[in-house]
């Protein structure tokens, strides 16, 4: 056992370690940061709307709660996501190109042909809600997928 | 691609995590590099081949390098 955590004859591993160790401070920071925003717009609604169901428009926020839960979301969705692509290695990297196309060209694809739908009176109108975790699931399910196929 | 990577690992004793940590990527890469289910970036090949003291052919077989070879030289 002392030698598996012995960093001068491991140096390897102990790096490895360190890696791991910071992978669950993301995840934990990520999952603070969806806490968060989850708990300020439940919290602080002053409508009946939520933001995950589908009835956003009902969603009502005090203006300072929206622009703290805005730059959240921010942070959590956009900056967060840059800054992590470059912390990965290169696998990673091409999974994460790999899915997040696939989720881009999903959300690209999903409006118009929902929109066309709508119009031809087979379906309801586009909920922007929906469109965003058509994106979302679908980069998810093909990071898992690309994942899984790479072990 | 086809590579020695597993063979060279194994003489040195290291673990998967060993080699992930010494190249600085994780050690699913290292899994999948040595599978042959994903081909190292030219810079990460060089990192590979300099870890292991050899040339980045002696590792890593494109097999297509005789085929290739044989048309440069006539």
């Amino acid at each position: 056992m002392a030698e598996s955590h012995d960093n001068t004859h491991n140096p390897g591993e102990a790096k490895m370690r360190k890696r791991r160790r910071a992978m669950y401070i993301t995840m934990v920071a990520a999952g603070a940061l969806g806490f968060f925003v989850g708990f300020g717009t439940a919290f602080f609604d002053l409508g009946d709307g939520n933001l995950f169901a589908g009835d956003a428009d009902r969603l009502i926020l005090p203006p300072v709660i929206a622009i703290i839960l805005a730059i959240a979301f921010l942070i959590g969705l956009v900056l967060w996501p840059i800054y992590s692509f470059r912390q990965v290695d290169e696998l990673v990297e091409r999974n994460n190109l790999i899915s997040m196309s696939a989720g881009w060209f999903a959300m690209i694809g999903a409006y118009p042909i929902w929109q066309v739908l709508a119009a031809g009176e087979l379906v309801r109108q586009p909920d922007p809600f929906a469109i965003f975790l058509v994106g979302f699931v679908i980069t998810m399910v093909t990071f898992g997928i690309v994942k899984f196929r790479a072990r | 691609m086809k590579n020695r990577l597993k063979v060279l690992r194994a003489e040195r004793d290291w673990s998967q995590a060993e080699l992930a940590g010494r190249l600085d990527v994780s050690r699913q890469a290292v899994n999948a590099i040595e599978t042959g289910k994903y081909d190292p970036s030219l810079p990460l090949a060089f990192k590979i081949a300099r870890l292991f003291g050899q040339a980045i052919e002696e590792i890593f077989d494109d097999q297509y390098s005789e085929q290739a070879g044989g048309h440069a030289n006539g």
